[in-house]
């Protein structure tokens, strides 16, 4: 019987406090060895402060993060790959240098630090501009060039804030391929993401962040079932609409929607009831109905589900 | 150490690897060494010092005149000899009369040098129908300036060493903020630890400022010689002291220690400074103290150089201990105070090197007051 390999990543109950309720309060989070895990919270919900802390820019103030079955320390950290969520490259570094020079610091040697940077940066396309400057490069370029320094030794864990933000479908395209790539690999990929459909397509498991706290860690598929039952409704009268709702025992609430456009209504109904039971309820009324769209049991609804659970925070404490 | 170097030479390539560092390298000094020699070229010399002769008796005056006049001559030192009350400020005067048979000159100012002071004596004696006795009184002799034949060298060395730190401290400075800012700092935080990334970025930046140091010399070195061989200057004099306490290994040793330390202590503070920065113009306040102790040492070297130097203890405020250190005279300087200073200098590298690898470890947030955690 052979024994499991330890995960790549483990994060227990981690807690960072910035004061004014910014920070995390208690995040959990497990990454397999191969996995591909999408760290999907609001903005301000605490994903890139626990990034960080994994990767060791922010010192916790509670909890732990282990890498690969050990605690998390500067020399284990070396077998990590890490994009911020901010992008910064010296403009007038080459890019085959900016690659080389993180590979080295890694551990490469300077002649495969340059192999694998050149490798690499053919790879994307831009093996003919391997002496550009990256302020020469567009910004997508530039940033494609930055996820190739925190993948070019080849590390065993990629932690990564935000990384289709800024590229277009081309880049995003080779990216996924390349986290794709890195997963057969055995590599392990944590990255945060606003997009459900890249987390969706890409994640075998994510976690789910609400107000500083882990509110659902597992497969894609088992985050789908939270989705509630439902639909976004657009209607003129507003006041029948809650009428309607309230007569199928149902909730509702307004929901974000484009500018411009006529309030969208967030309708939860009970188990059991369809929404097309509601859609028959609104035309009883006359009502005239400018949009109305079930909510699928994919990873949006999940989302919304469960931020909406996520507990209150306690109340502020500070220290004297 | 590895990763040390890696950084090191990274930003030794992104300050060396444009043609303007070169161009300025050497366009530098010979502009200064051309403005150098055209002012040169146009200064006037000094106005010759005006000595006041005054008497009831004008004979008497007139005869003392020409003597101090002949003995300027004879010592081929241009003088101004005025008899009454002169137009400009004299720097010596000299009151001649006569007192119960005997001529009397009270020197005032400035003392008349020997032969001045003899040509006077014998020329009043002669002066009359008969020979009369003649006392002369001159003001009491300054003492003589302690011989120290080697400060002109360090002195030279120092403000050599002095602009150089000045200058790779703004590089220094430039070199953290520019990584805050664009937030490469992070990544490569990722990847070296604080400490590694502060000794990195000295040791690169400390190895520009030695190419730029070698640049100025040698350019400096080429026009002095030239200057020298077209008589423009007495340039080849200073920079022969220069080279001399060059040639002499435990002095080069020496300076090359103290401004090492000097460097490390001064570029950490600035790296620590601007680690706290979130761009330049913040960093640029946070350091402009740093920049004022820097401007109170260049007027402590001064005075130092004119005898008028601070108090025996400023040998053991850090900030001042370097240059301090090199400028005084070797002799003057007991082997405890020295001990206790270059201690305390030490120590108090060590601790500003730990100030700023805390400052660029963590970002700013991190610092405040915490409260404390809740799970």
């Amino acid at each position: 019987m052979t024994q499991a390999p330890p995960a790549a990543l483990k994060v227990s109950h981690l807690a960072k406090d910035y004061g004014g309720g910014r920070g995390v309060r208690d995040v959990n989070l497990t990454l397999a060895p191969g996995g591909v895990t999408g760290f999907i919270g609001v903005n301000g919900a605490g994903k890139s402060t626990t990034l960080k802390a994994v990767v060791g820019l922010v010192s916790p103030d509670a909890g732990q993060v282990e890498l690969f079955g050990q605690p998390a320390c500067f020399a284990r950290r070396a077998r990590l790959g890490f994009l911020p969520e901010e992008r910064g490259l010296a403009p007038r570094e080459r890019a085959r240098d900016a690659i080389a020079f993180y590979a080295r610091l890694k551990g490469l040697g300077r002649r495969d630090a340059y192999r694998r940077a050149d490798e690499l940066l053919e790879r994307i396309g831009l093996g003919g501009r391997t002496r550009a400057r990256l302020g020469e490069l567009s910004k997508g370029n530039a940033q494609r060039v930055q996820i190739l320094c925190a993948v070019a030794h080849d590390p065993d864990l990629l932690v990564l804030d935000e990384p289709f933000s800024g590229l277009d479908p081309i880049a995003q395209a080779e990216l996924q391929s390349l986290i794709a790539e890195f997963s057969t690999r055995g590599g392990a990929t944590l990255f945060s993401t606003h997009t459900m459909s890249v987390a969706e397509r890409l994640c075998d498991r994510v976690v789910i962040l609400s107000g500083g706290r882990t509110v659902f860690e597992g497969p894609v598929e088992d985050a789908a079932r939270h989705a509630p039952n439902g639909a976004y409704v657009t209607v003129d009268d507003d006041q029948a609409l809650l009428e309607v709702v309230a007569r199928l025992e149902g909730s509702a609430q307004p929901f974000p929607g484009k500018m411009g456009q006529a309030l969208r209504w967030r309708v939860l109904l009970p188990e059991g009831v369809a929404p097309v039971a509601l859609m028959r309820a609104l035309a009883e009324r006359e009502m005239a109905l400018h949009g109305f769209e079930p909510i699928l049991a994919n990873l949006e609804g999940a989302f919304w589900a469960l931020s909406e659970k996520a507990p209150e925070p306690a109340p502020e404490r500070r220290a004297a | 150490m590895r990763r040390i170097g890696l950084i090191s030479i990274r930003e030794f390539t992104a300050y060396t690897a444009t043609i303007s560092f070169w161009a300025a390298l050497f366009l530098g000094p010979i502009l200064i060494g051309l403005a150098a020699l055209a002012v040169g070229g146009v200064e006037r010399p000094p106005a010759p010092p005006v000595i006041a002769v005054a008497s009831p008796d004008p004979d008497l005056a007139r005869t003392a005149a020409a003597a101090i006049g002949a003995a300027a001559d004879l010592e081929a030192r241009p003088v101004t000899v005025v008899t009454g009350k002169p137009r400009a400020p004299a720097a010596t005067t000299v009151m001649i009369g006569r007192e119960r048979g005997r001529i009397t000159a009270d020197v005032a100012g400035q003392r008349l040098s020997d032969t001045a002071s003899a040509l006077l004596a014998r020329d009043l004696a002669l002066s009359g129908m008969a020979v009369l006795p003649v006392s002369v009184s001159q003001p009491p002799a300054p003492p003589p300036p302690r011989a120290d034949p080697g400060q002109a060298g360090r002195f030279a060395v120092v403000m050599v060493l002095w602009m150089n730190l000045v200058g790779a401290l703004g590089m220094l400075l430039q070199a953290i903020v520019r990584e805050r800012a664009n937030r490469s700092l992070e990544i490569l935080l990722t990847s070296a630890r604080p400490a590694e990334i502060i000794l990195g970025k000295l040791a690169g930046v400390g190895a520009v400022s030695v190419v730029v140091l070698a640049g100025w010399m040698g350019t400096g070195a080429a026009i002095a010689l030239a200057a020298g061989a077209a008589g423009a200057s007495d340039a080849p004099r200073a920079l022969a002291a220069v080279f001399g306490l060059m040639r002499d290994p435990a002095s080069l040793a020496s300076a090359a220690a103290i401004y090492l330390t000097a460097f490390v202590m001064y570029g950490s503070a600035l790296l620590g400074l601007g680690a706290l920065a979130k761009d330049l113009p913040a960093a640029q306040n946070l350091a402009r103290p740093v920049f004022g102790v820097l401007l109170i040492v260049f007027f402590t070297i001064l005075a130092e150089l004119r005898g008028g130097g601070g108090p025996d203890w400023l040998l053991w405020a850090p900030p001042f201990t370097p240059f301090l250190l090199m400028i005084r005279d070797p002799a003057t300087l007991g082997g405890q105070d020295v001990a206790l200073a270059v201690g305390i200098m030490a120590l108090s590298t060590l601790a500003i090197l730990a100030f700023a690898a805390r400052n660029v470890e963590v970002d700013g947030a991190v610092r405040r007051p915490l409260r404390p955690a809740r799970s």
